[in-house]
């Protein structure tokens, strides 16, 4: 698996806010995109998942397994999307929300059993009935990562994950991240404007504001 | 917490209360002295002892079942209808730039009066209306079809009129509503879990935004349920909904009739408190029962066809809405016109002889005598509001959920039941058939829809300007004038001219309490409905149609020309 960005540019009002942006991101790894606020970071991830407003303009391709996802709209690209904000929905339990996630091919019979499991590997068995009100951020997160990766993506973006965690949760939630996305085999990207949230130094694009990539 | 502090809160928490329960005082000793009769015991009338005779005698009422299953279907369904229709064009339009038009459509539908809308809605549906007329230019008719399209038995006119005057205000309480919720973020997330935009909003934001909007949808069921007007003109007639029903009762010479009215209006408190109940339990069994749809995976094939299904009803609503706009212009300047012509004899005789000038000038006084007493009620109660919320947040939470529940109360009631309580109170004060009184009952239902336009936008202000503006003009009167209702302009114009249209629209709260000396322009229209002159239905509908439209450009006007000329700032700088 492996995502590709090739020859990413996009414009706000005529601006130029990415200039030319080429990647390759293979399964199992993350690129991080690093920057200052309004330097396009969150734009690229929208163009990637097909949700860029109109008043943006772009050119390039984006490539998932061989596959153009420019003309594909956003919920047929099998793109996961993990927001700072968990967005929970608090009108479902814990389970109901991973539930929620799961395609359409799992059998009523088997979606508790892959939900318990799913818990079961966040280390949060018998959570499922819980209201989501009732999580700590860290666990707020994790369920939420969770319910990105059983909906199957073929790659998943990151959008600042862990800024809203404090300390000690960022470490764990970091190494819980990371750890899933080697195990899911998916490639990865993530958007952060933390040098120490960076897994890998060699795959890091630095953005400048409304500017090209170093 | 100093002394003077607790004292304020304390004084502004009774003042608002007060006000609540005065304005609440005519709604429940209307409903209170409607329930005496409705057990036989009037002794104006000679009836001094309680008995179930008048109960034995409405259940003896040919058709009643009839009367009330039309009731019944009329009222759900249209609310249903709207209900769906609503969220669809919320669900196609939010973030597209469809949804501004949308919202500018919004103040100029909900100003249209319900009976001005049945009366262009039924010159353009009946069998020699302009649909017909045009139908005949291809189908080569001499004759209008044999087409029971208006007053037909099933109610569907009457559905589609109360559809047409519902939606706009559902999607107006959905919108405000909608900005609560994280709306984008949930339709990314959605969409990135592989989810349809339809079926998100289906299982994401509908199950949140119900409960918000809950209580207007109760208002547009009793509002259905009980409306009399627009089921005289375009409703059945035989037999007609309970509320109609109701209407002629009280209306009947033989006074005995107003013990059966008394009773039939305690009925339909009770048909409405069950229908309340009807759609609680439903939400509930559906809460329940659809958990597992919720988390079934599907992602949805409908969503597209829902989506424009939802398009092409609401375009057809506002074609519908303009073309009886049109119909009732075409009407009032019309001598004669033959069926199949296309293009009418004119002629102004209708106008010359309509005799509107005195209609106009009561609608007029009362209508801004209502609205205006209105807005300052509710500027009252939301700054005595935001008071109390300075003093404690939970206070301050509430005494607004207090006055909330407290300004729906008379929009949850059927109007017929405490209405016509009122009238008997107010016949035995001698206080009927003058204009205040009509002002004063019209205040029930104008003062509701103020309190609630202005609650949002009073919710939102940042109190930090005033702030800032006291400790610049160490004045709180001139920090309130200039600034906060500087700032708060544009929806205090808006207010007024939803307060007005409400006021204009009012049919039963003014027959009930003019008894029949005050003449309004709705009033009279509804009474053109047996005479059957559509030259001059077409001269009321219009003028009642042009009235709140004209306030609304008069209030869009204001509200444009103060900010742009800056008369609030020069003021601030003076």
């Amino acid at each position: 698996m492996s995502l590709i960005l090739d020859q990413i540019a996009i414009t706000l009002n005529g601006q130029k806010l990415l200039d030319k942006i080429c990647c390759c991101v293979a399964g199992g790894a993350v690129l991080s995109v690093l920057g200052p606020s309004g330097c396009g970071k969150s734009s690229l991830l929208n163009l990637i998942c097909g949700t860029l407003a109109n008043s943006f303009g772009y050119s390039g391709q984006v490539i998932l397994d061989g596959a153009v996802l420019n003309n594909l709209p956003s919920y047929k690209r099998q793109v996961g999307l993990q927001f700072q904000d968990h967005l929970l929905f608090p009108h479902m339990t814990v389970g109901e929300n991973l539930a929620f996630a799961l395609p359409e091919h799992f059998k009523k019979s088997l979606r508790r059993e892959r939900v318990e499991q799913a818990l079961a590997d966040c280390g949060m068995s018998g959570f499922f009935e819980l209201n989501p009100a009732m999580l700590s951020g860290g666990q707020k997160a994790r369920i939420s990562l969770m319910r990105t990766l059983l909906s199957e993506p073929r790659a998943l973006l990151l959008d600042e994950p862990f800024s809203k965690l404090d300390a000690t949760l960022r470490s764990s939630f970091r190494h819980f991240v990371f750890q899933q996305v080697q195990h899911q085999g998916i490639p990865a990207l993530m958007v952060t404007h933390d040098e120490q949230d960076i897994p890998d130094q060699r795959q890091v694009i630095r953005l400048q504001e409304a500017s090209q990539p170093k | 917490m100093s002394i003077l502090q607790v004292s304020v809160r304390a004084v502004s928490l009774l003042l608002a209360l007060g006000i609540v329960a005065l304005f609440l005082f005519p709604v429940l000793a209307g409903v209170g002295s409607v329930m005496l009769p409705a057990f036989g015991y009037m002794p104006v009338l000679g009836f001094e002892t309680l008995s179930l005779a008048c109960w034995q005698k409405l259940l003896e009422t040919p058709a009643l079942i009839e009367m009330l299953v039309l009731s019944l279907w009329t009222s759900v369904s249209s609310t249903v209808l709207s209900l769906l229709l609503a969220f669809g064009v919320i669900c196609c339009t939010w973030g597209t730039p469809l949804w501004h038009k949308v919202l500018r459509w919004l103040a100029p539908l909900m100003a249209m009066p319900h009976v001005a809308l049945a009366f262009g809605v039924m010159f353009v549906l009946m069998p020699s209306g302009l649909l017909a007329r045009l139908i005949a230019v291809f189908a080569g008719w001499r004759l209008p079809p044999d087409w029971q399209t208006i007053q037909d038995q099933y109610g569907i006119s009457l559905i589609l009129i109360l559809m047409i005057k519902e939606t706009p205000f559902l999607v107006f309480m959905m919108a405000a509503s909608v900005v609560q919720l994280p709306v984008a973020d949930t339709l990314k997330l959605g969409a990135s879990l592989g989810y349809q935009p339809g079926v998100i909003w289906l299982k994401l934001i509908w199950p949140r935004l119900y409960p918000m909007i809950r209580l207007p949808v109760y208002t547009v069921l009793a509002f259905s349920i009980s409306v009399v007007d627009v089921a005289l003109v375009i409703g059945p007639a035989n037999p007609p909904a309970f509320a109609v029903q109701i209407f002629q009762w009280i209306n009947d010479p033989d006074l005995t009739k107003s013990l059966l009215a008394a009773s039939g209006s305690v009925l339909l408190l009770l048909l409405m408190a069950a229908v309340i109940g009807f759609f609680h339990l439903t939400q509930w069994l559906m809460n329940k029962r659809l958990r597992h749809w919720l988390t079934n995976g599907h992602r949805g094939w409908f969503s597209t066809l829902w989506l424009s299904c939802s398009t092409k009803a609401w375009q057809g609503l506002l074609l519908l809405f303009l073309s009886g706009g049109v119909a009732l212009l075409i009407w009032s300047f019309v001598w004669r016109w033959r069926f199949p012509s296309l293009w009418p004899d004119w002629s102004l005789r209708s106008w010359q002889r309509a005799g509107i000038s005195e209609p106009i000038v009561n609608s007029l006084l009362i209508g801004v005598t209502a609205t205006v007493v209105a807005n300052i009620i509710s500027v009252i109660l939301l700054e005595l509001n935001d008071l109390q919320r300075q003093n404690s947040q939970s206070a301050g939470q509430w005494l607004a959920l207090l006055i909330r529940g407290g300004m729906y109360i008379p929009l949850l009631l059927p109007q017929m039941t405490f209405l016509f309580g009122v009238q008997l109170l107010l016949l035995q004060w001698g206080a009927e058939g003058h204009w205040l009184t009509v002002t004063g009952l019209h205040l029930l239902f104008v003062l509701p829809y103020c309190f609630l336009s202005l609650s949002g936008p009073w919710q939102h202000y940042d109190q930090r300007h005033s702030l800032q503006g006291l400790l610049l003009s160490r004045s709180w009167l001139k920090t309130f004038v200039q600034v906060k209702l500087g700032i708060l302009w544009r929806p205090l114009m808006a207010s007024l001219a939803l307060g007005f249209a409400v006021s204009i629209a009012q049919y039963l709260p003014t027959l009930f309490a003019s008894a029949g000396r005050v003449a309004t322009v709705t009033t009279e229209a509804v009474s053109l409905v047996s005479g059957g002159n559509r030259r001059l239905i077409g001269v009321y509908g219009l003028v009642q149609m042009l009235l709140p439209f004209f306030v609304y450009v008069m209030a869009s006007f204001l509200s444009y020309w103060t900010i742009k000329s800056g008369r609030i700032t020069r003021r601030l700088n003076a």
